[in-house]
């Protein structure tokens, strides 16, 4: 009759993930789920266990990761905010050089206050240098920069052998 | 050590858990260290465990859960009991409901 879910039949898909997630929040305690694809790569990695926390009356900063629920296509999306205007926040994933996600303050969960990649805490990209990846993402040019940066990598390892 | 059930105590759902119905099955997550985790600590209950999850608000004895449930089931009462204190045992073991009688 009491199943463990992950080892159950039962699939959980995004709507159901989704008011799983908002249940929790409700009752103003964090909660963890797997990230699924690279769009916020290098901070956030597809398989990364991230924690996403209420924003309790905090209001979020440009830099900041917020989870929020894209109506799109009702998905949950976990992104960066690249800029504010009145009750509208504007996303991009810090890999992504395209498209700006628009989401109201009514969509938003929560923000990422954790990620665990091997079971090891990952703290780059939700400090104080948040600020500084929101600035950049505005343009696109954090997602350019890592590609630079992964092209600089590439060519010295070549090196190196 | 599986705990012990008693029919004469009154259980309550913990509040340390959320849980939902979604599609017709009852998900628990409980709070674990302040943290409801999406990824390693779901449960489900089927359709039986849904109806006994909803009585579970602290307000009767188990015996007359029992009751309630032989009359809506029309089984056997040993067959109600046995379930009932299967499930108990189970959702009490991991700490998904408090037993209210024990203070």
């Amino acid at each position: 009759m009491l199943s463990n879910i992950h080892s159950g039949e039962l699939r959980l898909d995004k709507d159901a993930l989704m008011t799983l997630a908002d249940a929790v929040l409700l009752r103003d305690v964090p909660f963890r789920i797997q990230a699924k694809g690279g769009s916020m790569s290098p901070v956030i990695r597809n398989g990364d266990v991230i924690t996403i926390s209420p924003l309790a009356g905090c209001k979020a900063v440009c830099g900041d990761v917020l989870a929020f629920v894209n109506r799109l296509n009702n998905s949950l999306l976990v992104h960066r905010v690249i800029r504010i205007k009145g009750d509208d926040y504007f996303f991009r994933g810090d890999n992504s050089s395209g498209t700006v996600e628009v989401a109201a303050a009514d969509q938003i969960l929560g923000r990422l206050t954790g990620v665990e990649r091997n079971g090891k805490a990952v703290h780059f990209g939700l400090g104080p240098e948040r600020i500084l990846i929101g600035f950049l993402n505005r343009s696109g040019g954090f997602s350019l920069m890592i590609k630079s940066a992964r092209k600089v990598f590439q060519l010295l390892q070549r090196r190196i052998r | 050590m599986s705990p012990k059930i008693n029919l004469d105590h009154i259980y309550c759902q913990s509040p340390d858990v959320v849980s939902r119905e979604i599609e017709g099955t009852i998900v628990i997550i409980p709070i674990t260290a302040g943290i409801g985790d999406l990824e390693n600590e779901l449960f489900s209950l089927n359709d039986t465990g849904k109806v006994l999850w909803h009585k579970l608000d602290g307000t009767r004895t188990l015996k007359e859960i029992v009751i309630e449930l032989e009359d809506q089931f029309q089984s056997l009462p040993e067959i109600i009991e046995k379930d009932v204190v299967g499930l108990l045992t189970e959702l009490l073991k991991r700490q998904l409901i408090l037993d209210k009688s024990e203070g």
